[in-house]
């Protein structure tokens, strides 16, 4: 007994104080370091090659047929391009916009829900809602525009009931004023219910006497939710605020590709949607790819200025 | 005595209690069934005839004469079969593929004493934080003359650094005097990971796995960029290329006839059809999905 307290005190101090010697540590850990060398040599090829190919291409004059490694470097030249273009200016326009937009009804609906859902006083009927609304999220976009499309499109369910009242059709689809909350409800409507879940595990921790204690003392529904759910939901609520400040750059690509088209692209048009329309399809590589560096490296920035700062304030980060 | 409780809150309940439930009930309600009935619909919408359609102006919503003929239609296309193949095969071996580097990779996270660990670790997060981006994809990929290959989309799905450190977390937390037993008996690295380590994380391995496997079924994204030969494109560009054919006519170079001036009861047939496998196995699987998303969140 007092054997295996001491070994697992020497174990613990292993682990604290570091490492094991080279020799000793090949001994005991051959196999794990030739999977790590077939790991590793696959990241470099696959997430390693791409970023210095990226970076090359920024700073080169890259043509069709041309190889990365013959074509001439032309220094910041594809940057000064990019600052200046006014078409990509609208685009990282369109991207902040609409980041914004997702951020702000990305975050607090799901928060409501999940209140709302916890404090329905039957079980039964929360644990269906649960399940139905968690739905849309395994659904693909191509499903989601599919639905969108059944009540949005020229034929669709909505406009059906407009003619039925009277008023003419709509393309809502082709509609430049209507196409970024396309976009944005059809994503709340796929994420609402899953982005629940993260507050229901906060909010089952929850001493149940603490609602009790706060309906004697004479709180009403709204005012215990003020005072006993939301403060424990406090810590979960600030992490995920500042992990989606973090990610503010990373629209959902393939939805946006997937619902644009020719008539919304002066609102819908955003960095990636270029990148692939323009950059890749007109082969632009080298634009495209300095518009796409600038991307990740301020992305990166934003990750990293959001983890460090979660830790501070949370405790957490990602990793 | 949780009924006794329950019975006490109930007579407890007042006047601002009554209307908040009232309230939350509703809206509740009606949030899940914004959840429901567009699948409603669009399944109406599918077993109804193009006639019928057009004879109303298509305000459809329940269909007075059923028919199946959009379905039949759908079925007897090889492009379908084909697509469908296709989708499941790669949600096969691309879960297979994630695990073979994810599990090796998270156990060597969790070994602190193993010289290079953290190292090795900054090397792995390093390209969560930054990545080449679309056009340096495409060029590593034709290099590789992975293009217009079923390949292309299983080679880039190894690994994933995310479902590695939520692998880390779960190895660190497997208790010592297990691992010590081991020692005792005399096992290897490899043994303890194989036969100590996999069996404890079935059930992470599991919902790392429903992910992975939800992601590959969905996706189509890159079967349009770095695909143009049909037989093998997965189900779910096979239905975008439906669905996108009479919005837009920019961005559908690859097309069969088939998927040209598509009647709207077939489109939503489609839908259906790509909607159809997750909600028949979700009902199941609900639990690890669950389960995984609370990893997710207890990570860190």
């Amino acid at each position: 007994m007092e054997n295996r307290a001491l070994s697992k005190a020497r174990g613990r101090a292993e682990k604290k104080s570091g490492k094991l010697g080279f020799k000793k540590a090949w001994q005991r850990y051959w196999a794990l370091y030739l999977m790590l060398l077939v790991i590793v040599a696959y990241y470099l090829v696959f997430h390693y090659t791409p970023i210095a190919m990226g970076v090359m291409m920024a700073f080169k004059d890259v043509k069709l047929g041309m190889s990365i490694m013959d074509a001439p470097w032309v220094g910041w030249e594809n940057f000064a391009y990019v600052v200046q273009d006014p078409e990509i200016l609208r685009v990282v326009g369109n991207t902040l916009i609409l980041s914004c937009m997702r951020l702000f009804w990305g975050f607090w609906p799901p928060i409501v829900l999940a209140i709302m859902i916890f404090d329905l006083t039957s079980a039964a009927y929360k644990r269906v809602c649960q399940t139905i609304v968690y739905i849309p999220y395994f659904f693909s976009w191509v499903v989601v525009y599919g639905v969108v499309f059944a009540f949005f499109s020229g034929n669709g369910m909505i406009n059906n009931v407009l003619n039925a009242l009277g008023f003419g059709k709509q393309e809502f689809l082709m509609n430049a004023g209507a196409f970024r909350w396309l976009l944005v409800g059809s994503q709340v409507w796929k994420g609402v219910g899953w982005g629940t879940i993260l507050y229901f595990a906060a909010m089952t921790g929850v001493n149940p006497e603490l609602y009790e204690a706060a309906k004697l003392d004479g709180a009403g529904p709204i005012q215990r939710t003020r005072v006993v759910t939301l403060p424990a939901m406090m810590p979960v609520i600030t992490f995920s605020l500042i992990m989606s400040l973090g990610q503010i750059l990373n629209n959902d690509f393939e939805q946006v590709l997937l619902f644009y088209n020719s008539a919304v692209y002066s609102v819908g048009d955003i960095i990636e949607t270029w990148v692939y329309r323009v950059g890749l399809g007109k082969m632009q590589y080298s634009v495209g790819s300095a518009v796409s560096l600038l991307k990740a490296i301020i992305g990166m920035g934003l990750i990293l200025v959001a983890n460090s700062f979660s830790r501070k304030v949370t405790g957490r980060g990602m990793w | 005595m949780a009924r006794a409780l329950r019975r006490k809150n109930r007579i407890r309940m007042t006047r601002a209690d009554i209307i908040y439930q009232i309230i939350i009930y509703t809206l509740v309600t009606l949030i899940t069934l914004s959840c429901l009935v567009p699948l409603l619909y669009v399944v109406g919408m599918s077993f109804t005839s193009e006639g019928e359609m057009i004879q109303k102006n298509y305000f459809v919503i329940i269909p007075e004469q059923p028919t199946t003929s959009a379905y039949r239609y759908v079925f007897n296309q090889d492009n379908f079969w084909n697509s469908m193949l296709v989708s499941v095969a790669r949600t096969l071996l691309g879960v297979m593929a994630m695990l073979i580097f994810v599990v090796p990779g998270g156990y060597i996270m969790a070994k602190h004493d193993m010289p290079g660990n953290k190292p090795i670790m900054m090397f792995f997060i390093i390209t969560m934080l930054i990545q080449g981006g679309l056009i340096p994809g495409y060029m590593l990929m034709k290099d590789l003359g992975l293009l217009n290959t079923f390949w292309v989309y299983i080679v880039p799905a190894f690994g994933g650094v995310y479902n590695m450190l939520i692998v880390k977390i779960f190895v660190e937390n497997i208790p010592g005097d297990i691992v010590e037993s081991a020692d005792l008996d005399g096992a290897t690295e490899l043994q303890k990971m194989i036969l100590i380590a996999v069996p404890l994380l079935v059930p992470t391995i599991c919902a790392l796995s429903l992910f992975s496997a939800v992601g590959h079924w969905n996706s189509w994204f890159d079967a349009m960029l770095y695909v143009r030969d049909p037989k093998i494109q997965p189900v779910q560009l096979l239905i975008r290329n439906l669905m996108t054919a009479s919005v837009s006519d920019t961005q559908n170079m690859n097309m069969t006839a088939f998927q040209k001036m598509t009647p709207e009861g077939l489109k939503m047939a489609c839908v259906v059809v790509a909607m159809a496998p997750i909600l028949c196995v979700y009902p199941f699987l609900q639990k690890y999905f669950i389960f995984g998303m609370y990893t997710g969140s207890v990570k860190g």
